[in-house]
């Protein structure tokens, strides 16, 4: 057999065959995701252990506060264990396409956390499971029963898409006027009544603020945390009513873009601040009068030993509407165990999972009536608590915009928003710019998605 | 089987793995991202194709130019500060210093470099906050009764602001190559100059640095395919804002790709970025001709 000499240029060819098939390869159009596999892996006859991965949204120390239910799960139920995986560090929205990303590469997840800002963007692409005839099934379960009884329609409604119930409710955060205490007393400031204008907000930012010791009001470039409670306050939003068309030109949007670029460049009551600043951690070194947050910064600040703190609802100028983010446990489309998830999901907001987990109960407002109202349970954190959960009754809640181009409409309303408040542009240049980007965005939807 | 094909088997056995690894992780990629740049796809369902539009788009895209363009601003101040910045801190350390205050120094210069992008983008936002009440260094500018800067919320200063974050944390990186390039100039080469009158500077443009051209261009490629890349920074320290101000390239790429997920048009970016990074390259590599002197050539 005569040896053929492997030369350079045999090796090139093979190679090059190996890269042109590559090449082929990414060409090829990119595969779609597997359906779930709809018998399940645990239908042997065998008593097989399921282990449910369960992504959790939050500090290290709230992740922590599920522990002990967990634990009392796994021993309940000895062939459905639970492995919780903790994901912090980011913003809703961050953490959502993260979320988004593990699925679509394929990572087994059973139940996640979600909140209102993705679940339509996970609905509307259809990887998380729509819930409904598991409501319908359990409604009359005592415990579940009284779950569904005890939780505001309002938090329901937040977490369906197109008439369908993709998550069930688990706690909720209301934008809301932090301020300090202590600063409020020097200064001989009563707490602002309830139904507080933005007169009365600038009056008390004015008083407050003592460049450069101390500042009135720090404000928050984002969305949830930013543009939309002025915005609800002024009686408008960055999208129509139904989600489905930009509203950035709004004259009432222009006029409170143009008032909070006013607060730091014409009254002078709040610092610039760059993207990506938090007014928090400013309000925790107690040089700030108010800021505005929600109820999950008394986890950071009971550990930064910050507690001259109580929040009042937010100022009004056109309307007394509130901003509330709703959170959820979802199910993704590909879990192979949707049936335990459910089980899961559907105990840890009983009355007994929440007793089980009551030191950590205030660090969140509950979804549940009797728990967000509880005394003994929001001991910790400011002392007027009980007003959020009746606003919630009273119908001054609203859901915070989250179509499902969430994402992009907000990076939009950011980019501009940051430039408004650092004065690069006007009120009225960045919003009308904003609003003909959404418009492109809105326009670009696939058929059949729709905002809400 | 022959001596010539054994050895040559050998070679091709020894080059294999790192071949392998350089078609999976490198060469296979970015064919799969010219693949993708073909394709709507959004991860979540199947692709569709189509053709070149996602470069269409590109070319009416202003946004993409805008962070092109800042990626441009950002590596045209970056890469020259840098590298002077290096080679001055290295020629003060390569003088005649005790070995043990040259280690010192060496150390204390190189350390921000083992620090991760993100946590020195973390430390410096606290830093640069441009509210002296909460910022740092603006705290200490108005103390000493200089404007404070608007560091992170001016447009006009806020590349410059990632430029300095960026140098302080890499400049040990090239001052080290420096330095060793400066240890392997000949001392004959200064003691002749010296003999013949030759002042700092005349040795400097006439030796130092002709010397050193070598190293030069190897810290300058290395430093503007960094520079090119930019993210971590920008995205810790200003989100690319104010509005676009300090969106780098890469940044805009990865919003395109995972927090809108159309992966086609963030590959998209992705080759064109290529393309531009590999003919700036190649254009190094032929000017280098020109004023790169390799000793004993």
């Amino acid at each position: 057999m005569s040896a053929k000499r492997l030369n350079r240029r045999d090796f090139l060819m093979t190679t090059g065959t190996v890269t042109g098939a590559t090449l082929l390869a990414a060409c090829a159009a990119p595969p779609a995701p597997q359906a779930a596999d709809e018998s399940g892996s645990d239908s042997d006859e065998m008593a097989e252990v399921v282990t449910l991965e369960f992504l959790y949204f939050g500090s290290a120390a709230m992740g922590e506060n599920f522990d002990p239910i967990i634990a009392q799960w796994n021993e309940d139920h000895p062939t459905i264990q639970v492995k919780k995986t903790v994901v912090g560090g980011m913003t809703w929205g961050e953490y959502a396409q993260k979320v988004a990303v593990m699925i679509a590469s394929g990572q087994d997840l059973d139940i996640i956390r979600m909140a209102i800002e993705g679940l339509r963007m996970f609905a509307s692409k259809e990887i998380i499971h729509p819930i409904d005839d598991w409501i319908q099934r359990d409604g009359d379960k005592l415990d579940f029963g009284e779950f569904l009884e005890d939780v505001s329609p309002f938090f329901f409604e937040a977490g369906s898409y197109q008439g369908k119930q993709y998550g069930i409710p688990l706690a909720f955060n209301m934008m809301s006027v932090w301020y300090n205490t202590t600063i409020f007393e020097e200064n001989g400031i009563d707490r602002p009544a309830d139904d507080w204008t933005y007169d009365d907000f600038l009056a008390i930012a004015t008083q407050l603020t003592q460049p450069p010791d101390q500042w009135g009001w720090v404000p928050w470039i984002g969305w949830f945390v930013g543009v939309i409670p002025h915005a609800f306050a002024y009686d408008t939003s960055p999208l129509t009513p139904d989600w489905n068309a930009a509203n950035t030109g709004d004259p009432k949007f222009i006029e409170m873009m143009q008032f909070r670029q006013d607060l730091i460049h014409e009254y002078g009551v709040a610092p610039e601040v760059g993207a990506g600043e938090n007014p928090r951690q400013k309000f925790f070194t107690g040089k700030v009068g108010m800021v505005p947050d929600m109820r999950n910064m008394v986890l950071e600040g009971t550990k930064a030993g910050f507690t001259d703190w109580d929040h009042v609802p937010w100022p009004q100028k056109y309307a007394q509407k509130y901003e509330v983010g709703t959170g959820f446990y979802c199910i993704p489309l590909e879990s192979k165990h949707p049936e335990e998830a459910w089980q899961f999901m559907s105990t840890v907001v009983t009355g007994r999972a929440i007793a089980e987990r009551k030191a950590s109960i205030g660090y969140a407002n509950q979804s549940r009536r009797s728990v967000s109202t509880d005394p003994d349970l929001y001991a910790i954190g400011p002392t007027h608590f009980a007003w959020v959960y009746e606003a919630v009754d009273a119908g001054m809640a609203q859901h915070a915009p989250s179509p499902p181009d969430y994402p992009e409409i907000e990076a939009i309303v950011n980019r501009y928003q940051a430039s408004i408040l650092s004065n690069e542009v006007s009120a009225e240049e960045g919003c009308l710019a904003a609003h003909d980007e959404i418009e492109e965005v809105i326009a670009r939807r696939e058929p059949g998605v729709t905002g809400m | 089987m022959g001596i010539a094909r054994q050895e040559a088997l050998a070679g091709y056995l020894f080059i294999a793995p790192a071949f392998l690894v350089f078609v999976v992780f490198v060469a296979g990629p970015m064919l799969a991202a010219f693949g993708f740049s073909l394709y709507k796809w959004d991860v979540f369902r199947a692709a569709t194709f189509l053709g070149l539009d996602n470069y269409n788009r590109l070319f009416n895209d202003k946004r993409f130019f805008i962070t092109f363009w800042n990626t441009i601003v950002y590596t045209l101040l970056e890469v020259p500060l840098n590298l002077l910045v290096a080679l001055a801190v290295a020629m003060l350390i390569n003088r005649r210093l005790h070995p043990a205050l040259r280690y010192f120094l060496r150390t204390t210069y190189f350390f921000p470099v083992i620090i991760s992008f993100v946590a020195v983008s973390i430390l410096w936002r606290y830093l640069l906050i441009s509210d002296p009440t909460f910022g740092l260094i603006n705290f200490y500018f108005a103390k000493l009764g200089i404007s404070p800067v608007p560091w992170t919320t001016s447009s006009r200063w806020v590349l410059r602001s990632i430029v300095l974050v960026n140098i302080w944390k890499t400049f040990g990186f090239n001052l080290v190559i420096f330095l060793a390039g400066l240890q392997n100039i000949p001392r004959h080469f200064y003691e002749a100059a010296e003999i013949d009158g030759a002042n700092f500077g005349q040795k400097f443009w006439h030796i130092t640095i002709p010397l050193l051209t070598p190293t030069i261009f190897f810290a300058l490629v290395i430093e503007m395919l960094h520079a090119v890349q930019l993210f971590d920074t920008a995205y810790v320290l200003t989100q690319g804002g104010p509005g676009d101000a300090s969106r780098p390239i890469v940044m805009y790429m990865y919003e395109t790709g995972f927090q809108v997920f159309k992966m086609g048009y963030a590959s998209a970016v992705a080759v064109m970025l290529f393309v531009v990074v590999m003919l700036l390259t190649l254009l190094q590599m032929r000017a280098s001709r020109a004023w790169v002197y390799y000793m004993g050539e």
